[in-house]
């Protein structure tokens, strides 16, 4: 339900800032709470069960807070205890310090067209 | 197998007492030739075996290998099969786990389409095999399982070969195989030799065990002239009722959005076709759940990977022997274990399957029930040209062309879900350690040019998303029941099987399942079984590691723990060390993405060669 009423109020979403966070910090983080386990180091996303790719896309920081937090579907929850508000703000930042990756088209080995 | 009984110093004196026996025999071998027989036991000539019989009995099955561990209760066998056999046809696979033993005969299967043979004691050996007895009974694969056993109390050696003794020898998997029997007497052995193998190799194909008893295969062959074996003549696979097929026709032709899944339908490329046939026909798109090679990847029907949402939409479902129906229309949630439906409620569904005809019940993997429109009993691909040619019938001349009007569409759906698996691959395509989309591309790139063979397409499920595939053998599928350990051995039987057939063979091995008998190296490169193996190095069981999340995350506890007992690193496993000391050529521990192809054109220049070679990347988790 809270997802959709992301989906209908954008405004609500897209209009609030993340806290402040370090990138350096939130690598640290990323990897000492076994995010990347599942959403793979510079969240790419996993495969047979692991997580969605968190990037290029990455949810605007209330949803992403939100899912961290109560996931839907089959996300174990993040809950504060265990996942500070500063340590959340911090994966955040870093998820946003990563660098693009290189686009399909300039990946040869990519390239599967016409081979046997 | 070794033997205890005899202490160090016990064996020395024994041995230099025989040395010492065996010179003075020399010298008195003119003299004693010329006397009748003493009747000692040192005189006694045994030069018709009833191993030798058993081994023509094995000869006349066209079994190729015997897989195995090396043991005493089967010590006859084993000479009978080097010297009498000439160990060619079948040739002795020198194995060191009979979980290997099997689990090469597995992925052998699979690649020739015949069985292979495993030779193992009644006992410790079955035990060792047992779990990959049943990862082929839930991949439904034949093997020719042979034990070792002594049933005469009375004539076994004290100590060691009691231990090694059983009275149903094939009771510990029983429920998980087709037929067993122990023959009392050689002409016996012969029958059961080929009924077992008829059992195996009629689909639904399983595993089936023969003991071959100590005695039987010592002693010398009573009668010769009075046995005989048995003339071998497989059975055809049954196919669906006529009537049946007609009704299936009828539901598929007027559906108007028509799905299907196929999981173990092809057993041949002759399979494949079939499934191309059938869903050109239908103008209907297939999901490949993958524990066979059922579509081409490439033709723009193949649609694996958007299964859950073409079965959300349909109104008919046709599965052709899918191991988990329910499962594909129905799932549950995980860790809540909460009930969740995929399909519509009223979606029909009709599946061709022998499942039925497989009735075991201690294990569970018939999976859970799921009630259906319309169940024929029949295997998939003998079923296909019928239901084919039903379908056929059905569609006439407007409905013909309604289904071809969906062609433009269908082909654009398919374009797209290539563009966005090849999207999904990119992301990360630079990262340290290595994704696994970027491990499964650079290994398609370096086989490319090849006629090529994946010996195990599940595990990472990139390749089967992303390489074009074309042929029956390009995909093997899995395990069958996910038994940790299966992957290596599986992928060097599959590869011995290739071998002769100009096919490389290559695997991406994860490294706990190498771990669990890791000698399969050694077996692979003492017989010069060619075979690419990459691994994907991600120093954990990573499915346990997010099990562990999971479960602390429903726990509200810490997760930073959940590498605790689920990862396999300080000190770091060096693979290419443990290949290395095997006798297998190796590379790596690679960490560096573009390190990656230079090296696996190395290790296919090996291969070529005939040899194996590993090549060690490390990687993400998933």
């Amino acid at each position: 339900m809270r997802f959709f009423i992301l989906l209908l109020f954008p405004a609500v979403v897209f209009g609030q800032d993340a806290p402040a966070g370090s990138p350096e910090r939130g690598h640290q983080a990323f990897l000492k709470y076994q995010c990347y386990s599942c959403h793979g180091t510079v969240g790419q996303g996993g495969e047979r069960g692991a997580g969605p790719r968190l990037l290029p896309n990455l949810f605007p920081w209330v949803a992403f807070s939100m899912q961290t937090r109560t996931p839907r579907q089959d996300m174990p929850a993040y809950r504060k205890d265990h996942l500070g508000d500063q340590d959340l703000a911090d994966i955040y930042a870093y998820l946003r310090s990563v660098k693009p990756s290189p686009a399909v088209a300039n990946i040869p080995q990519l390239n599967f067209e016409g081979r046997r | 197998m070794s033997e205890e009984g005899l202490d160090r110093r016990t064996f020395l004196k024994t041995a230099a007492a025989i040395g010492t026996t065996m010179a003075a025999a020399s010298t008195v071998s003119a003299e004693t030739a010329k006397k009748p027989s003493s009747g000692l036991p040192g005189e006694r000539i045994i030069g018709r075996p009833g191993s030798d019989f058993m081994v023509d009995v094995i000869k006349a099955t066209g079994i190729e290998y015997i897989a195995s561990n090396p043991a005493s209760s089967f010590r006859s066998l084993h000479e009978s099969i080097v010297n009498y056999g000439g160990n060619r046809k079948p040739e002795f696979l020198t194995c060191m786990h009979e979980e290997s033993s099997v689990a090469m005969a597995h992925g052998y299967a699979k690649a020739a389409g015949k069985p292979m043979g495993v030779l193992a004691h009644g006992s410790v050996g079955l035990q060792h095999a047992a779990m990959a007895v049943y990862n082929a009974w839930c991949d439904r694969v034949p093997v020719m399982l042979f034990a070792g056993n002594f049933m005469d109390a009375a004539h076994r050696r004290p100590g060691v070969e009691w231990y090694h003794c059983v009275q149903d020898p094939a009771g510990i998997l029983r429920d998980y195989i087709k037929w067993d029997d122990q023959p009392a007497s050689l002409q016996h052995f012969a029958e059961s030799v080929m009924r077992a193998y008829k059992f195996a190799t009629t689909p639904p194909m399983e595993p089936v065990v023969i003991i071959a008893d100590g005695m039987l295969q010592e002693h010398p062959v009573d009668g010769d002239a009075e046995l005989s074996i048995p003339k071998l003549t497989l059975s055809a696979p049954p196919q669906g009722e006529s009537g049946a097929l007609k009704e299936a026709a009828k539901m598929m032709a007027s559906a108007e959005n028509l799905v299907i899944i196929a999981d173990r339908a092809a057993r041949s490329q002759e399979g494949v076709r079939r499934m191309v046939e059938l869903a050109e026909a239908l103008n209907a798109p297939v999901v490949d759940l993958g524990s066979r090679m059922n579509f081409p990847t490439t033709h723009y029907l193949c649609r694996s990977e958007d299964g859950r949402a073409l079965v959300r939409e349909a109104d008919v479902v046709l599965m052709l022997e899918v191991a988990d129906p329910w499962g594909q229309l129905n799932t549950i949630s995980d860790p809540q274990h909460e009930y969740r439906r995929i399909a519509k409620p009223d979606v029909k569904l009709i599946h061709v399957t022998l499942a039925d005809n497989l009735m075991k019940s201690n294990y569970q993997d018939a999976q859970r029930f799921c009630p259906c429109d319309l169940s024929i009993s029949g295997d998939a691909e003998a079923t296909l040209p019928a239901l084919t040619e039903a379908v056929k019938k059905e569609i006439g001349g407007s409905r013909k062309s309604a289904l071809a009007g969906r062609t433009d569409k269908l082909r654009s759906q398919h374009r797209e879900m290539k563009e966005r698996t090849r999207a999904a691959a990119a992301n990360g395509w630079n990262a340290v350690p290595v994704t696994t989309a970027r491990l499964s591309a650079e290994l398609w790139n370096a086989i490319k040019g090849d006629k090529w063979c994946l010996a195990d397409s599940r595990n990472l499920g990139w390749s089967a998303r992303l390489w074009p595939a074309t042929e029956h053998y390009n995909f093997l599928g899995h395990s069958g029941a996910a038994g940790v350990g299966q992957i290596a051995p599986a992928a060097v039987g599959a590869a011995l099987a290739n071998r002769d057939k100009g096919i490389l063979t290559a695997v991406i091995q994860p490294d706990g399942d190498l771990m669990y008998a890791p000698g399969v190296l050694w077996t692979a490169a003492h017989h010069k079984i060619p075979i690419l193996m990459l691994m994907h190095n991600n120093r954990a069981y990573h499915q346990e590691v997010m099990h562990l999340q999971k479960m602390a995350g429903l726990h509200n506890r810490r997760m930073d723990t959940a590498r605790i007992g689920t990862t396999i690193e300080n000190p770091h496993i060096d693979y290419a060390l443990l290949a290395r000391a095997q006798g297998v050529w190796a590379e790596g521990p690679i960490t560096d993405p573009a390190a990656i192809a230079p090296a696996l054109q190395r290790a296919v220049a090996v291969v070529k060669r005939g040899e194996p070679a590993l090549v060690d990347v490390v990687t993400q988790g998933r």
